[in-house]
């Protein structure tokens, strides 16, 4: 069921108890299949039973109309337009644009995002951006929970759509690469080629690849962009060291990210994969949030 | 002497190695001079337009320089010196 608030399209994800995180199967069957240690994947880890209420969250990402509303309310300015540049990923690397922000996520000459893409994900968006949103909608963020049972849905998918990947379902990099991704040099081939045929960012117009959807009807859950949640990233076990990164990621308060997005390959866009991210400092042209409400 | 802790995706770069000594290092930006003197092609990781790169964190204990001293911050020889992406993991 959905139901629509100050212009969001809610999801009702019905109460229910599920199992987050991966299990040592999953970790042992991922370790194989790319290039990165099992120690990379393990803060996923232990598996297990979490319940939560019934709570509701946007079917799609926050678009560029919807933040542009916001602002032209409120006249919030965000993270990046006051710093004065945003990250875009050029060539080789990551680069500081000057520009760069979500109204033109690759800085001047680029894409308007109000005018040329209203109804793609906002981009540039950094955890106080997302959380000051969501407060004037009236919503809040997602808790990394309930991202989790909403993408992977009450039979624990490891992606939205089931557990068999799929390229072509979401608009992941694997979407328009040549052959699987499934370590940098051949994210590098496909990145390449990419940049000089779309116009970045190549995020897609949100809820446009139903075949992403989960088994709740929830969209862009893998793919389009990544997305912030509420929470704080914390290790699953709180008892045991996940190595230097993510132990310091923990005590200096980084907060989760969720959902691989259009940069992102297969491993990356799994519902049970997390990324911790510094929320006073951190958004690229590839992150954007949805909200999400108590029932 | 100072230890230096840096990003598992570093890897690559470093042979191998994520905790390296830093003898004699008395502030961070001798660490980082001595790291990228060693490691030339984490130049591009680490900095951006001559300085820290928005998209790196270093932390003297639990500290980001950035609220200390910057480059400048002196360490003591039992320091740690840690190297953290602003996104880490995935």
């Amino acid at each position: 069921m959905t139901t629509a608030t100050h212009s969001h399209d809610l999801v009702t994800v019905e109460s229910g108890t599920f199992l987050m995180g991966s299990s040592d199967h999953d970790l042992d069957t991922i370790t194989v299949a790319q290039h990165y240690d099992r120690a990379w994947f393990e803060d996923e880890s232990p598996q297990r039973p979490v319940h939560l209420g019934t709570f509701r969250i946007d079917r799609t990402p926050v678009t560029n109309a919807q933040f542009a509303a916001f602002t032209q309310a409120t006249g919030y300015r965000t993270m990046v337009e006051d710093r004065g540049f945003g990250l875009v990923y050029g060539a080789d690397s990551w680069d500081e644009v000057r520009g760069a922000d979500w109204r033109s996520p690759t800085g001047l000459g680029g894409p308007c995002a109000i005018a040329d893409r209203p109804d793609h994900p906002v981009v540039h968006i950094a955890w106080p951006d997302a959380a000051a949103y969501a407060r004037w909608a009236g919503l809040r963020l997602p808790t990394e929970a309930e991202w989790e049972y909403a993408a992977s849905g009450p039979d624990g998918w490891i992606w939205p759509w089931g557990n068999t990947w799929n390229p072509h379902a979401a608009n992941t990099a694997e979407r328009t690469a040549d052959g699987p991704i499934t370590d940098f040099a051949t994210w590098r081939t496909w990145w390449v080629k990419y940049r000089e045929a779309v116009t970045l960012p190549g995020t897609t117009p949100v809820g446009s690849l139903p075949s992403s959807d989960s088994a709740w009807g929830v969209a862009d859950m893998a793919g389009n962009v990544m997305e912030w949640t509420a929470s704080r990233y914390r290790h699953y076990d709180r008892s045991r060291s996940y190595g230097d990164m993510y132990d310091q990621a923990q005590r200096v308060r980084y907060r989760v990210v969720r959902g691989g997005g259009w940069m992102n390959y297969r491993y990356q866009s799994r519902t049970r994969e997390r990324f911790a991210a510094d929320p006073t400092t951190y958004t690229t042209f590839a992150i954007g949030f949805r909200c999400a409400a108590d029932a | 002497m100072p230890t230096l802790k840096l990003p598992v995706s570093f890897k690559p770069l470093t042979g191998g190695e994520t905790t390296l000594s830093m003898d004699g290092a008395d502030t961070v930006k001798a660490v980082l001079d001595r790291l990228v003197m060693d490691h030339p092609t984490l130049t591009q990781r680490l900095f951006c337009q001559g300085r820290i790169a928005s998209w790196i964190n270093i932390y003297v204990g639990d500290t980001n320089i950035r609220d200390l001293a910057g480059v400048e911050t002196p360490l003591a020889a039992d320091d740690e010196v840690l190297v953290l992406n602003a996104i880490a993991g995935g």
